[in-house]
């Protein structure tokens, strides 16, 4: 449904613009739902700016990204309209921002009701209050105005704004990051419920190995605006072949006790990219043909990386 | 058996809530009921709990920010609140803090060697200037900053970097302890990891204790020897981490513990206890518990135990 094929995408910085995404390939079916994981920089949430038309000005885009047979980064503005909100529901990580505080959480789950498939005033409430419902919030709750939540539930109201007119991608960017673990463990159950039960296809970007393993069936390792590991979740997490994915992995605190390693270095910016591997200067295994080149992203089978010198699978 | 550096004991803090109506009575809030920890010279105890649990409450009330209705706050045997303005000054040397927020925390007008000379400046009887630059420098060489960090100012650091100086600012006079609130929660997982080597690294070689307070179990389970687990201002589990952690005996710890995503495990099915308004009576927790009983919700249980503590009727 969802096909991202060589995406490029530079931002004028300096002067002149300079790639921030290099040659990001993947498929989304409907149903199936795919994590972006990595540090920040790495250019995950510049891909779901890319897909939602949302990209800052000046950006110089190339590549396909084709939604349902239309390649939407040929689309005009009016024609996105038609598919943000509409198809594509997105979720950001603050959602504080994300909700008027003028109005009540019902009138707002309302709005792209009312927007986009043009409900009359009652059938859009009554729609409404049933999405809360589904995400929790009960209708004596629906006429509190987003100061009146906490954090969890506000966000279960951006997410009842995202699948109102019932989306066929959703993309969540770090949608739990700012909850606490109880409500973001309810918020990833939602949202694979939602995605078994509707057919959804969703994307989630997010930091938090954990959260990648429990929630997503493929997941892709971004590093400075390339792919460097893909695959099945439960084989990029057993095989681990990258460096900078087995880097992320000794670097988080999840890895049950014990001192977390930090990635020695930091990620380039944009402007200072090193030729070659992006990794290299940082990485434990790197030898001399790495900076030459970039790697690409070898392999015949559903787990590649983009390594020169990857981890053999155990 | 070391020395206790920080004992906090039947703390209670009580927020005042707007009047429901002009001439109404202010209604009240209970924060915090009666909390008992204890902190060894040179140990880390961390705190968790969900958001509104207390946590930050607690820690401003250990450094003396907010005053509490009732309990002690003691620093080596000294009541902090028992103390006058200008004792309390002094005090505010051995107890320094670390917040989450470190775009927000440092003054953005200011240069870094400021930054970090503020609190000998404003907490050290007339140190010498040349005096503080040499500890400024040192301090931040000891984070892992260049001595030319002092004179740049704040947004010329990334997040890590900005975090680093404010550990330099509360160093910087030597405390016996350092209260962290969320300190790396705002940081990337690579940075994460550098700035907690850097609290361990530091809490060796200076000797130095470290109140942890976070949501984040993974984080606490890396830095605290030991863990407090805070439920609607009560302690309802306490003890070193690891056994906390693994075998957790109070059913808001195990929800807590089971709530954490891990690598390498496919979706589980987990208990989702919606949130629920406090019972007027008994157990804070009663009303998400799955093991509620009758009693549960007429009697608030009680921490019991030595090294391991709960607070759980359905434990014996």
């Amino acid at each position: 449904m969802l096909e991202v094929d060589k995406l490029l995408v530079a931002l004028p910085m300096g002067g002149r613009p300079v790639p921030v995404l290099s040659g990001v390939s993947f498929g989304l079916a409907r149903g199936d739902s795919v994590g972006l994981v990595g540090e920040s920089g790495s250019g995950k949430s510049m891909t779901a700016l890319a897909i939602m038309g949302l990209l800052p000005q000046g950006a110089v885009v190339a590549g396909r990204i084709m939604f349902d047979g239309r390649d939407l980064l040929a689309a005009g503005e009016t024609e996105l309209c038609q598919v943000r909100g509409r198809r594509i529901g997105m979720v950001f990580q603050e959602p504080m921002t994300a909700l008027n505080p003028l109005h009540s959480i019902a009138a707002q789950v309302a709005e792209p009701l009312r927007l986009h498939l043009r409900l009359p005033r009652t059938a859009a409430r009554a729609q409404a209050l049933a999405l809360l419902d589904r995400v929790g919030l009960p209708p004596s709750r629906a006429d509190l105005y987003p100061h009146q939540l906490s954090g969890g539930q506000r966000q279960r109201v951006v997410i009842a704004m995202a699948l109102a007119c019932g989306p066929d991608l959703l993309i969540a960017d770090e949608p739990t990051t700012a909850l606490d673990v109880t409500v973001q463990a309810q918020v990833l159950d939602l949202l694979s419920d939602l995605a078994a039960e509707r057919g959804m296809a969703l994307l989630l970007i997010t930091h938090d190995l954990g959260v990648v393993s429990e929630t997503v069936r493929r997941m892709l390792v971004m590093y400075a605006g390339r792919v460097v590991e893909q695959g099945p979740t439960a084989d990029v997490f057993a095989g681990m072949a990258h460096p900078y994915t087995r880097a992320l992995f000794a670097a988080s605190p999840h890895a049950a006790g014990g001192r977390p390693v930090a990635i020695p270095g930091q990620v380039p910016d944009p402007l200072h990219r090193p030729p070659g591997c992006a990794f290299a200067p940082r990485c434990p295994r790197a030898q001399a043909d790495c900076t030459a080149a970039v790697p690409g992203l070898d392999g015949a089978g559903a787990h590649r990386a983009a390594c020169l010198h990857p981890h053999a699978a155990p | 058996m070391t020395e206790t550096l920080l004992e906090v004991s039947g703390l209670v803090r009580d927020y005042t809530l707007p009047r429901p109506t002009m001439l109404a009575a202010p209604r009240r809030l209970r924060v915090l009921h009666g909390i008992d920890l204890a902190v060894p010279a040179g140990g880390s105890v961390g705190v968790v709990g969900e958001s509104g649990s207390g946590k930050s409450t607690l820690a401003r009330c250990v450094l003396a920010l907010e005053r509490p209705q009732a309990g002690r706050v003691r620093l080596r045997g000294q009541d902090l609140f028992a103390l006058p303005r200008a004792e309390l000054r002094a005090a505010r040397r051995h107890v320094q803090a670390v917040f989450q927020d470190p775009y927000g925390s440092l003054d953005p007008r200011h240069t870094v060697g400021r930054i970090v000379a503020e609190p000998v400046a404003s907490l050290e009887p007339a140190p010498s200037r040349r005096d503080r630059r040499e500890r400024v420098a040192a301090m931040l060489e000891a984070v892992g900053l260049p001595a030319a960090a002092m004179q740049k100012y704040p947004h010329e650091f990334s997040g890590g970097q900005r975090q680093r100086v404010a550990i330099a600012r509360a160093l910087v006079t030597h405390p016996a302890l350092v209260v962290a609130d969320e300190p790396v929660s705002a940081l990337d997982v690579s940075v994460q990891a550098q700035v907690l080597n850097l609290m361990l690294d530091l809490q060796q070689r200076l000797h130095l204790a470290w109140l942890f307070i976070s949501h984040d179990l993974g984080v606490v389970r890396c830095i605290a020897a030991g863990v407090v687990v805070l439920y609607r201002g009560r302690i309802v589990e306490a003890g070193p981490t690891g056994a906390v952690f693994d075998r957790p005996l109070h059913p808001y710890t195990q929800a807590l513990v089971a709530a954490v995503p891990r690598i390498g495990q496919g979706r589980r099915m987990r208990t989702a206890a919606p949130e629920q308004p406090p019972p007027a009576a008994g157990c804070a927790y009663a009303g998400r518990c799955p093991l509620v009983q009758a009693r549960c919700r007429t009697e608030v249980p009680l921490l019991r135990g030595e090294q391991r503590q709960v607070a759980c009727h359905l434990v014996p």
